[in-house]
């Protein structure tokens, strides 16, 4: 008696979970100086000021400064750990993912010899000094928030584990706290609900990219939160979670 | 000169003599001269068309000389004998000008109408018409009034149940409304001083007079007292426009009686209904409906309290029997209590409340409510559907409490009218299907025919494809009849004294039978297991490429016992494919330890456990060396002592712990079942609509599904989330709530 109901299942589909992987939109192109300087959010756009100089070799070299000696053509944790001590970047702090974004990583903690060499390319860098001199100009460019939403999207291929579509829980919590941690109220009591109450044990991508939105548009008493609307059930449940304790305070 | 000639007959009425003869000589003076051809015949000519103004003026004169005198006569007449008067009046006189309009029929045809015609003036008339403008002119002017007072007041009087003379009212009516006269075209009725001098104060006055008599009377009596005196003051109203009014009152009439007897006092009617339903008094509650059908909006209030009264009533009902039976509750007292309360309230919406749409409605939100959602449901609406499939099955199973065929149907008509408001359709359809299977693998159905009524009418509530699977059950069953036929024959070609001798086997497929393989293994007895080997290749041989799972755990067995002491004949136990494996072994020991028999059998002891405690049970077996059934080291003796008043002993029963695991397991399935169903929803519209709104989405969603049941936002929802991340859907970039198909 194997046969089951016929009723139409919709069986998983076989997707590369690499697929939508989105590369940094905004690229240096330096071909065209005539670009408008009064934006100075957007990265990358004016050339340095140490001119258009870039050498292909320098930037080589460059990389092979910090590549492991037992993987060659791959910058790994412990490299990447040298690397960012050495152009004064922590490794607890946003610019770390900005500056992997801008390489186009694709792994955290990793750079291979193709994203590094392609991405410095863009960037026009080909040296220690013209990459210091430019992570303030990444920082500002923070504070827009089409970029950062590119960056916040980026971020989800790029910690989670390469053989799992979703992201533990765990590394979200982290990731949530680096990057909205003082952008939204929500942050905090969210992670809160995912401790208490264990809903999930990962986070899906659009469990990810949805939360974003949430963080940043609905306001903290949830008085405008719409439970007709399209949020994930993960998100029901935690405002209704929340909801629970405001009102437990209030008797 | 036959043009311009008139006959008329001499014989004047008695009362118009005069008015003829004055006329008479009036004309023979002056206009015409006249041919007595004998006494009663007169032929008269008028000659000269020219003469016609002058003769039309004279007879204006004539008129207004003759309607003074009888005005000035009604001064001295008052109330009813002022009506007397005028009605004796306006009788003598319209037939009077009935005669005279065919004495001036020339002038009629000739003068009048040229000047009509050449509309030099718009106060010329046909004779007939002359004399009721003059009436209207120079007597009606003047006494409507007093006229009309009379008339209300005569008309209060019979109100206040007196008798009184309504042809005179009659007579007053007519008048007033042939008084009416068109400027235009005098022909036409014009109903203007009818309204204007009757209607609109006579609707005044029973306004006046309803609205004092109805509040006193509110203040003095009861509710459905009013409602009994408003009910026949408007049967009397109606009355009255049918015997002596004109039917146009009828309307503004009936609709003021409404609003001073009804509307006006709807509050204190409504407030009311609540004691009516609670002591079932049905004829006020007719009453109330068809007052407050009247007026607009007049029975909502009933409406929304009624379905109250009959979701309490449904509550209260299921309440008390779970009082009474605790957590196993009687499918029959279940559905009974329900059916009692919809047959009890039914029967009020359809005479109280002649069926009326909005109370069926209501009715019908009612039983929705308290069938899904009461005690014994708690919060699941899939224990009212389950429920209804077992008592279905207790129907139709057989039993020595079945009903009579023509009781049956009835009965399964009652199970269909709460199938209606089952919510969780498909709940109701697992368990009927898993019961229905059980009825026809245990040839235990009572009758074919009252399972296929029964599928019909399911067909006919929920369509084709809710049954196809039960019907293709009682097809599988035909045709494994026929495929026990040729086994038999070909078994009988070549018999193996090993082999049994009775056999019979059912082959069902799996698609249409909500059956599922054994979860245990099962060493199959030596004595059974060349017939079994022998229908494998029998079947093979028939159908190859089909793969038979063999269902040993709804298989039976009847066993033959010499071994017992006290009966020389044997007896013969009827058991479980697994006891059968059990006691079978004892054909080489009389005792085994459950160690033992589990190896032997290759039984889970999930399995072995209650077929064996089935056999202690029934003393067949003694327990030895343990404290329960299934103790490890537990030992199992056979009862050679083991007596028993039957002859055939039935063994192979169904636990009540197994039903209601299984019960558990059915309603886990179902849950798997719906979030297919919504998925697979979800999918087929997103495929057809390519992007669609979040809310859009969930009613479509619903509205496929509720046919089967009501899918829950929250379950949708996680069914969205579910095709998210197999990227069947995503979301619309820059667009709230918006979802499009991924292709």
């Amino acid at each position: 008696m194997g046969a089951k109901q016929s009723t139409q299942a919709p069986p998983k589909r076989k997707k590369s979970s690499q697929q939508l992987q989105h590369a940094p939109s905004i690229q240096i192109n330096v071909a065209t100086p005539n670009v408008s300087p009064q934006s100075p959010t957007s990265l990358t756009k004016r050339p340095s000021s140490q001119g258009t100089f870039y050498s292909e070799k320098q930037c080589m070299d460059w990389f092979e400064q910090y590549q492991d000696p037992d993987m060659q053509g791959t910058i790994t944790p412990e490299g990447m750990t040298k690397f960012m001590n050495d152009i004064g970047v922590s490794l607890e702090s946003v610019t770390v993912l900005v500056i992997s974004w801008q390489l186009n990583a694709s792994s955290m903690g990793y750079f291979t010899r193709e994203e590094w060499m392609s991405g410095m390319e863009n960037l026009n860098i080909c040296s220690m000094p013209q990459l210091k001199e430019k992570i303030p100009e990444f920082e500002r460019g923070l504070q827009d928030p089409v970029q950062f939403k590119e960056l916040y999207r980026y971020t989800f291929g790029y910690v989670k584990n390469k053989d799992q579509k979703c992201m533990d829980v765990d590394v979200a919590i982290v990731m949530w706290k680096l990057m909205l941690g003082n952008q939204s109220p929500h942050v905090d009591p969210f992670i809160a609900f995912l401790n208490d109450t264990q809903p999930v044990k990962v986070i899906n991508r659009d469990q990810w990219q949805s939360f974003l939105e949430f963080a940043t548009t609905v306001s903290e008493d949830f008085h405008d939160y719409d439970e007709m609307s399209a949020w994930p059930v993960l998100f029901d449940e935690y405002v209704k979670w929340k909801r629970g304790q405001l009102d437990s305070m209030q008797s | 000169n036959s043009d311009g000639s008139f006959q008329f007959r001499h014989n004047w009425p008695s009362g118009t003599a005069w008015y003829g003869t004055k006329l008479l000589n009036l004309l023979r003076n002056k206009y015409t001269t006249f041919v007595l051809t004998n006494n009663k015949l007169i032929q008269f000519v008028i000659g000269a068309s020219l003469m016609g103004s002058d003769l039309y003026n004279n007879l204006i004169k004539y008129l207004e000389g003759h309607l003074a005198a009888i005005r000035a006569e009604s001064d001295q007449y008052m109330d009813e004998s002022l009506l007397h008067y005028y009605t004796k009046q306006w009788k003598k006189y319209t037939a009077a000008s009935g005669y005279v309009h065919h004495v001036f029929s020339y002038l009629n045809r000739h003068w009048v109408k040229r000047e009509i015609e050449e509309g030099r003036k718009n106060d010329v008339f046909e004779v007939y018409t002359l004399a009721l403008v003059s009436w209207k002119k120079h007597m009606f002017k003047y006494v409507h009034h007093n006229v009309n007072e009379a008339v209300l007041k005569l008309i209060e009087r019979q109100r206040n149940g007196e008798y009184i003379e309504t042809s005179l009212i009659k007579s007053i009516v007519e008048s007033f409304v042939s008084l009416g006269l068109d400027d235009n075209d005098a022909s036409k009725l014009n109903l203007e001083v009818y309204k204007n001098w009757f209607e609109t104060p006579f609707v005044e006055a029973t306004e006046v007079y309803y609205k004092t008599e109805s509040e006193k009377f509110i203040s003095e009596n009861s509710v459905p007292d009013y409602m009994k005196k408003a009910e026949n003051r408007l049967a009397e109203e109606e009355a009255r426009v049918q015997m002596y009014l004109h039917p146009t009152t009828n309307q503004p009439l009936i609709s003021k009686c409404e609003t001073v007897l009804v509307k006006n006092h709807a509050e204190v009617i409504w407030e009311e209904f609540q004691n009516l339903l609670n002591y079932d008094k049905q004829e006020d509650l007719h009453r109330m409906y068809s007052l407050l059908a009247r007026i607009p909006d007049g029975l909502n209030p009933l409406r929304s309290r009624f379905e109250l009264h009959v979701k309490k009533a449904g509550l209260s009902a299921i309440e008390k029997i779970a009082e009474q039976e605790g957590d196993t509750i009687e499918p029959k007292t279940y559905v009974d209590a329900l059916l009692e309360v919809h047959k009890k309230y039914n029967e009020l919406v359809q005479t109280a409340f002649s069926g009326e749409a909005g109370f069926v409605a209501s009715l019908d939100k009612a039983c929705r409510e308290f069938v899904n959602r009461n005690q014994v449901c708690k919060t699941s609406t899939s224990k009212s559907p389950e429920l209804l499939a077992r008592f279905c099955d207790s129907l139709l199973k057989k039993s020595s409490k079945n009903p009579e065929e023509n009781e049956l149907e009835d009965v399964l008509n009652g199970t269909m009218t709460v199938f209606k408001y089952v919510e969780d359709k498909d709940v109701f359809q697992k368990f009927y299907s898993k019961m229905l299977a059980k009825r026809l693998v245990n040839f235990a159905s009572a009758s074919d025919d009252a399972e296929a009524s029964m599928i019909s009418k399911l067909k006919e509530a929920c369509g084709y494809e809710y049954t196809s699977k039960l019907q293709r059950m009682f097809t599988d069953m035909s045709l494994s009849k026929e495929l026990n036929d040729n086994f038999k024959e070909r078994m009988q070609q070549g018999h193996d004294p090993s082999e049994l001798n009775d056999f019979s086997i059912l082959v069902l497929s799996a698609g249409s039978w909500p059956l599922s393989a054994p979860s245990t293994a099962f060493n199959i007895p030596e004595d059974v297991v060349k017939t079994y080997d022998r229908f494998q290749k029998f079947y093979q041989s028939k159908h190859s490429g089909r793969k038979l799972n063999w269902l040993f755990q709804l298989s039976r067995a009847e066993l033959k016992a010499n071994c017992f002491k006290a009966s020389k004949a044997g007896y013969t136990l009827q058991v479980s494919a697994y006891q059968m494996g059990i006691l079978l072994q004892y054909n080489n020991a009389d005792s085994y330890t459950f160690e033992e028999l589990r190896d032997s059998t290759n039984l889970s002891p999930e399995a072995i456990t209650p077929a064996l405690g089935i056999l202690v049970k029934a003393k067949i077996l003694m327990l030895a060396n343990g404290e329960k059934v299934g103790d490890a080291g537990s030992r199992y003796n056979l009862n050679l002592d083991f007596k028993s008043k039957k002859i055939r002993i039935n063994l192979n029963l169904q636990m009540k712990t197994e039903q209601k695991v299984e019960s558990e397991e059915t309603h886990r399935n179902i849950e798997e079942d719906r979030k297919l169903l919504m998925q697979a929803a979800i999918v087929r519209i997103m495929k057809t609509r390519k992007a669609m709104k979040h809310v859009t989405l969930m009613d479509e969603v619903i509205t496929q599904l509720q046919s089967r049941f009501k899918p829950r936002i929250q379950e949708i929802k996680k069914c969205i989330d579910i095709l998210l991340e197999k990227e069947y859907i995503e979301r619309v970039e820059g667009q709230k709530d918006m979802f499009s198909y991924v292709a």
